[in-house]
């Protein structure tokens, strides 16, 4: 079978439904010659993502923080009653929902305390920020301070992946939240879970129910934090009920 | 000023690495991908209400991005910079010089796209954008886009058959 070289791309970017994508994954299977341009497609994305990427990492230029923490221009009051039904219906539609959330597409975040770029995306309740750090809040932090991997239940709200001890010596935790699309790093200071990465989920756009990140596939972001901090190896079972009883503390 | 204002603001902080890529995708200097990131900055937030809920905050930044870059930076732009000599000593740590090289062959092919060209790849090659998506950020047909990428794509092809990986 042919398949047209727009089909090809379109393979390539993403873009055909699972038929359709079948049948390009069979004509590939069939034409080496095929695979190898879809090869060639690939990794010419895969070059750009590499060149283009280590932008994100880039420590942010204060004026482009400052410009986006300028005091918005105060607003007019027009009608008190319509703004207030203006927001309530806006609020309606949107509210910080998860799928909202999910629309906004990969981002790594990393306090501004740890020396990186200072970027903050996560659901209110669930983060707050003290002295200047990210900090875990609610579910999320009950969830760090009292579940075990081991034990967590396939519906909780936040799923726990491993947990190791840090080069600077603090119990660390990776975790992923509800909606499958964040993930991140958290570390016991004190008696904080201060989150020194917080990513989410490029390709979760779209179909916010569809896709989901399990607990043992971090985003990238995530990985290297892990691996740039890990002390060691990560806790077994035992070691992590350990720390649990310890409430996290290093001694 | 409302809250789903400052949820915004939050929101676009959130997204400023990645502006500041896309903008690197389109422009040859990085203070003008800065400049660039600013300014479109500066302009969604005067106009935080324009923003439709329910669409993609990102598409939206984006599509502001292309506008300002059509309207005024590029106008200023740096033109005379060569794209980014910095760039190769600062990336600490890196251990193959190949990777640099290979970074700096696709810059330099990118810089034989035209603008037009280097804007459908940053968002959908780059900034990982659905087609439709794209093509709404660009003002422009579905099928235009899809044409503007493939010739986009030869000529990067072109241009890097001799590097590592896209050799053919």
């Amino acid at each position: 079978m042919s398949i047209r070289d727009d089909v090809l791309l379109a393979y390539v970017d993403g873009e055909l439904d699972a038929a359709a994508r079948a049948d390009v994954d069979a004509a590939i299977a069939a034409d080496p010659q095929l695979a190898q341009r879809v090869q060639q497609q690939q990794a010419l994305r895969q070059m750009l993502s590499a060149t283009y990427d280590p932008v994100l990492d880039e420590p942010m230029p204060a004026r482009l923080l400052a410009a986006a923490r300028a005091p918005l221009p105060s607003r007019k009051v027009v009608d008190l009653g319509a703004e207030r039904a203006n927001r309530q219906s806006r609020r309606a539609l949107r509210d910080w929902s998860w799928p909202q959330w999910a629309a906004m597409a990969a981002c790594l975040v990393v306090g501004v305390f740890a020396g990186r770029s200072a970027l903050f995306m996560a659901p209110a309740d669930e983060v707050a920020t003290r002295g200047g750090q990210l900090v875990a809040r609610g579910e999320l932090a009950q969830s760090l301070s009292t579940q075990l991997a081991s034990t967590q239940t396939a519906d909780a709200p936040v799923k726990i992946g491993v947990s190791f001890v840090s080069r600077a010596d603090e119990f660390c935790r990776t975790f992923v939240l509800r909606s499958g699309h964040t993930a991140g790093l958290a570390c016991r200071h004190g008696d904080d879970w201060q989150l020194r990465v917080l990513a989410q989920d490029a390709t979760a756009t779209g179909d916010a129910s569809g896709m989901r990140m399990a607990a043992s596939s971090m985003p990238p972001a995530v990985l290297r934090a892990v691996d740039e901090q890990i002390q060691g190896g990560a806790l077994d079972d035992s070691a992590e009920r350990a720390a649990l009883q310890s409430g996290w503390r290093k001694r | 000023m409302s809250e789903s204002h400052e949820a915004l603001r939050l929101e676009i902080v959130a997204l400023l690495p990645r502006l500041r890529r896309f903008a690197r995708t389109i422009t040859r200097h990085r203070e003008d991908a800065d400049d660039l990131v600013q300014l479109a900055v500066e302009r969604a937030l005067l106009r935080l209400d324009q923003w439709q809920p329910g669409t993609r905050l990102d598409s939206w930044m984006f599509m502001i991005m292309k506008n300002a870059w059509i309207d005024e930076v590029r106008s200023r732009g740096r033109r005379d910079a060569i794209f980014l000599p910095e760039e190769a000593g600062e990336h600490v740590g890196e251990s193959t010089t190949e990777r640099q090289h290979e970074r700096l062959d696709v810059h330099k092919a990118m810089q034989q796209l035209n603008d037009d060209q280097r804007m459908v790849v940053g968002l959908v090659l780059i900034e990982g954008l659905p087609y439709k998506e794209a093509a709404d950020v660009l003002g422009i047909p579905i099928g235009t886009l899809t044409s503007r990428l493939a010739r986009a794509r030869d000529t990067l092809q072109a241009v890097l058959s001799g590097s590592v990986g896209v050799s053919s």
